[in-house]
């Protein structure tokens, strides 16, 4: 038993903001305090504020596309800026932030082997993948058919059998567009004579998750992305949900105008305002940061068009009955006008955003720059002037064509706590995490409070996985491994003879050597029950 | 006498990586396959009698005890180098990099050194890949630069090219199945002169005027006449040095770029990257050969720790083999290792035994034989391979995670 003693608790899912008090762990939970108390290790927290652990919804952690921007991004004297680490560097360094539970946010069914391989190898985390579902043959063939029963099952063969946590959609159609040389352009272009547009798809696999009852709604990437005038089609997909729940991610990049030449200009207000009120969905933010980052995505059109006005090289990988994956280094400067831009409008979306329980920190890793930045994007949302001296040094574009400098907003450290913790947790129906309620697994992160915001959230000065301290004075100690988070949604297994027969049809798979169809994957398997 | 058969076994010993095998096992050994296929009949053919229990280098008493010596002789070791070779699953190439992290040894392929300048060519130029699947379901025009396949992927063809949409083949020195005969363009284009013929391709491509050859006409024509087309390339094969690759990439890029038609490329890694040693190295430690490994973080340097080198060198005082490596690679620096056995040892784990006399051989399960686990497909797509018999004798993987065990205690 350990006791984390005097210390200030903030605990925003149980209203419990800044008390202090004792924090009690038994094994791998947070118990009410015990009666007889000896024998506790007692862990003297007079002076440190304790939060639950970080909780990652929406980074690129693992897999085959990991792999391949790890080679896109060899350089012989080193690795792009220690942006795309090794598995088990990217386990050690969530964790020295304090977080404690990551989600991968894309995981093709087809090469789930590779990706539950990496999470296993991020040891101490709890890991989760989302299995890309948006592009698969049976999905869009139910769809097709509006096969309500079939279009279940099949979501919930893909996801059970790659081991998956949640359903992920990546612009719905754009790999059977890309394919077909054509270009999705709006939610009810046709994709397949006039009865396939991506309205449907989205509006379909939506109801379809909902009646699955899983955790997590659907996680969903919007078409656009990252162009001037994108926050219109944006809101017209918020709308297309019809209220159903869904998380839609990296929302940073949607929230473009045009200004009168033609250049992108921030619409956060206007996306705030579409979005404000609507309790079905939940955001993370996708924050730019400057340095180097790499595109790695799904939406092969995004891709294609970054590389078209950037003129930057790129990389593609299609895979057959699946749709296919893009990669593009990218370089976020300082004294660049859009990046300036970008990154005011992420600071932008995140303070006029009321609900902190609502929109998460990400910086869709590896897109918007590293996850390590946390503490210092934290660090411009929590402290005005440090917002305010960052935006004097960047290009001049981030006052005229975004309302950052107008914004006097400072988020608390409970806020902080919800957008990084309580919230996600919420968002990911993970009841045990992001609070520190009796009951709840020991996920534990304890700060030293200081002037130098980005160094306390950089620095944890303890954190504590499953009910083991695994970092202690800067001292990173491992716990022997994570948990492997992944959902059982029920379904009809009668239909599983079709989905393959779809699967040896339409691909050079035969369906007995799926590799995802056979391995326990993961050890420590958890199943969150659906709700 | 016992025969029966098994269907739609999965073949570990390309990296096609066929699942549709039927093989005929009699007294624990196979004794047909099909369909056939030389590559896979020498795979499966291999002997299946319980493997020795000592190395040529050195009589063991049991394999335990091997382990045993392996150990001491790694702890006692300097520098170590971990050589890996092929044959041998993704897991135990994964398992056998976490060993050299855990010896904060040296890492190698035996492919490190042209797996480097292939991923430096592709950082560089981006490269555009697709899956066998999307080969077969859109190509119409194939282009093999310098592909051995009729001697290394004997059915690549039947499987991924022939029920396809291939109209044209443009075969640029390449060795293609006998049966064949619908090549609509054969090149036999000295591998010398790829590069430059590339080089004429890009300008062509840009509309730039290059004094080009009927032949090479004939080239362009026949590339541009498509809507979905791929090049296949065999880094093992002259005609697909890096730095040619290099202009390949470059041209697929562009013509991606500038036409309408769409254009892929796909490497064929066996023998350079067999079943993705380079890509294990990767993914565990960011690069993809040639790493030491210094407190849990790699170097990198594809010339200071690449096993050449280091044998060179005589940096090195103890190389251990996990799978099996190219002879030709292998003759060369087992006649230094072997002129050195003072100040050099040489382990070897794998199901073959080990070339030299003076290795201590740790005889493991073959790969695809006797041993399953995961192999990637030419195209990435992960295979698992089921062992086809059972039989006593060690997993690699049993043994690597005793190495690592015993190590980091
Ligand atoms: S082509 Fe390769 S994978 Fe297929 S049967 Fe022959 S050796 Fe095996
Ligand atoms: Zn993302």
């Amino acid at each position: 038993m350990i006791c984390l003693s005097g210390v200030k608790i903030i605990d925003p899912a149980n209203h419990i903001d800044g008390d202090i008090g004792d924090l009690w762990i038994e094994g791998d939970r947070i118990v009410a305090a015990p009666p007889a108390q000896d024998g506790a290790e007692m862990i003297d927290a007079r002076g440190w504020i304790a939060a639950p652990g970080g909780i990652e919804i929406h980074s690129h952690i693992a897999g085959a596309q990991m792999a391949m921007a790890r080679k896109f991004a060899v350089r012989e004297d080193r690795m792009d800026a220690g942006l795309l680490l090794p598995p088990a560097q990217i386990a050690q360094a969530y964790l020295k932030m304090g977080y404690t539970t990551v989600f991968d946010a894309a995981m093709s069914p087809m090469l789930s082997r590779l990706t539950q391989d990496d999470l296993k190898a991020m040891r101490g985390l709890d890991c989760g993948a989302y299995t890309l579902v948006s592009e698969q043959i049976c999905v869009v063939d139910a769809i097709k058919k509006q096969d309500d029963q079939a279009l279940k099952s099949a979501l919930a063969w893909l996801l059970t059998r790659s081991g998956g946590y949640a359903l992920k959609l990546v612009n719905p159609g754009v790999g059977l567009a890309w394919w077909m040389g054509k270009l999705l352009s709006s939610l009810d272009d046709a994709l397949d004579g006039d009865r396939l547009t991506q309205r449907r798809i989205i509006l379909a696999i939506a109801q379809a998750a909902k009646e699955l009852s899983l955790p997590h709604p659907i996680h969903l990437h919007a078409g656009n992305l990252g162009r001037p005038g994108s926050w219109q089609s944006f809101c017209e997909t918020v709308l297309a949900l019809e209220g159903l729940p869904a998380h839609l991610c990296h929302i940073q990049f949607y929230c473009y105008g045009k200004d009168d030449r033609g250049r992108s200009c921030s619409a956060a207000e206007q996306v705030v305002e579409t979005i404000a009120m609507r309790d079905n969905l939940t955001f993370d933010v996708g924050q730019i940061v400057f340095g180097p980052a790499m595109a790695l995505t799904c939406d092969l059109q995004l891709v294609e068009w970054l590389h078209r006005v950037g003129s930057g090289k790129w990389t593609c990988r299609l895979l057959e009955g699946e749709g296919g994956m893009g990669l593009l280094p990218l370089e976020y400067k300082i004294k660049d006008p859009s990046s300036a831009v970008q990154w005011a409008t992420g600071l932008e979306l995140l303070l006029r955003f009321p609900d902190p329980t609502r929109l998460f920190l990400s910086t869709d890793y590896p897109n918007g720059g590293p996850f390590i930045a946390y503490p210092r994007i934290i660090s411009w949302l929590m402290d005005g002037e440090a917002r305010q001296k960052m935006l004097a040094q960047v290009h001049p574009s981030a006052k005229l064509r975004t309302s950052l400098a107008d914004i006097d907003r400072q988020y608390t450290l409970t806020e902080v706590v919800q957008m990084t913790s309580a919230g996600p947790a919420r968002a990911l129906g993970l009841q045990d995490r992001g609070h520190l309620g009796a009951g709840a697994l020991a996920d534990i992160r304890c700060y030293q409070p200081q002037s130098d915001i980005e160094n306390m959230f950089a620095n944890p000065i303890l954190v504590i996985k499953r009910g083991q301290v695994v970092l202690r004075d800067g001292q990173l100690k491992l716990p022997s491994s994570g948990n492997h988070l992944s959902v059982e949604p029920d379904w009809d297994k009668d239909r599983e003879v079709i989905f393959k027969e779809q699967l040896q049809t339409n691909t050079t798979i035969d369906p007995r050597y799926l590799g995802w169809l056979e391995r326990g994957f993961h050890e420590n398997r958890e199943v969150i029950p659906c709700r | 006498m016992s025969e029966h058969c098994l269907k739609s076994v999965a073949c570990a010993f390309c990296s096609c990586h066929c699942t549709d095998i039927d093989i005929v096992i009699q007294d624990g050994k196979v004794t047909r396959i099909y369909p056939p296929c030389p590559v896979a009949e020498k795979g499966f053919r291999v002997e299946t009698d319980d493997p020795p229990s000592h190395g040529s280098g050195g009589a063991y008493a049991s394999n335990a005890a091997c382990i045993e010596e392996i150990y001491r002789r790694l702890r006692a070791a300097r520098l170590p180098l971990i050589w890996i070779g092929s044959g041998i699953s993704y897991e135990n190439q994964r398992s056998a990099v976490k060993l050299a992290k855990t010896l904060c040894a040296c890492v190698d392929t035996p492919a490190s050194k042209n797996a480097f300048g292939i991923t430096r060519a592709y950082a560089e130029s981006g490269m555009h890949w697709l899956s066998l699947g999307g080969l077969q379901e859109k190509v119409d025009t194939l282009v093999f630069w310098g592909c051995d396949l009729a001697r290394k992927y004997p059915r690549f063809w039947e499987r991924f090219v022939k029920n396809g949409r291939v109209q044209r083949l443009v075969n640029v020195n390449s060795l293609l199945p006998a049966a064949d005969n619908e090549v609509v363009l054969n090149l036999p284009i000295n591998p010398q002169l790829c590069l430059e013929i590339l080089t004429q391709l890009r300008l062509m491509n840009k509309n730039q005027a290059v004094a080009a050859s009927p032949l090479l006409h004939a080239l362009f024509t026949a590339i541009h006449a498509s809507r979905y087309g791929c090049f296949i390339f065999d880094p093992t094969q002259k005609a697909c040095h890096p730095v040619t690759l290099r202009q390949a990439f470059q041209l697929i890029q562009e013509m991606n770029d500038t036409r309408e038609e769409r254009w892929f490329g796909l490497l064929l890694e066996r023998g350079v990257n067999a079943t993705g040693a380079s890509t294990a190295l990767l993914l565990e430690t960011g690069y993809p050969g040639a790493v030491r490994f210094v407190e849990n973080s790699a170097r990198f340097s594809s010339l200071e720790w690449s096993a050449e080198y280091l044998i060179d060198n005589e940096e090195t005082d103890l190389v251990v083999q996990v799978g099996q490596v190219d002879s030709q690679i292998q003759d060369k620096l087992i006649g230094k290792i072997e002129q050195n056995p003072q100040k050099m040892g040489y382990i070897v784990l794998d199901s073959n035994p080990p070339v030299s006399a003076q290795a201590a051989w740790l005889p493991v399960k073959p790969f695809g034989l006797n041993s399953g686990g995961t192999a990637l497909r030419m195209d990435g797509l992960p295979i698992p391979i089921r062992p086809v018999f059972d039989s006593p004798g060690w997993e690699l993987t049993e043994a690597l995670e005793r190495l690592a065990g015993e190590v980091s205690l």
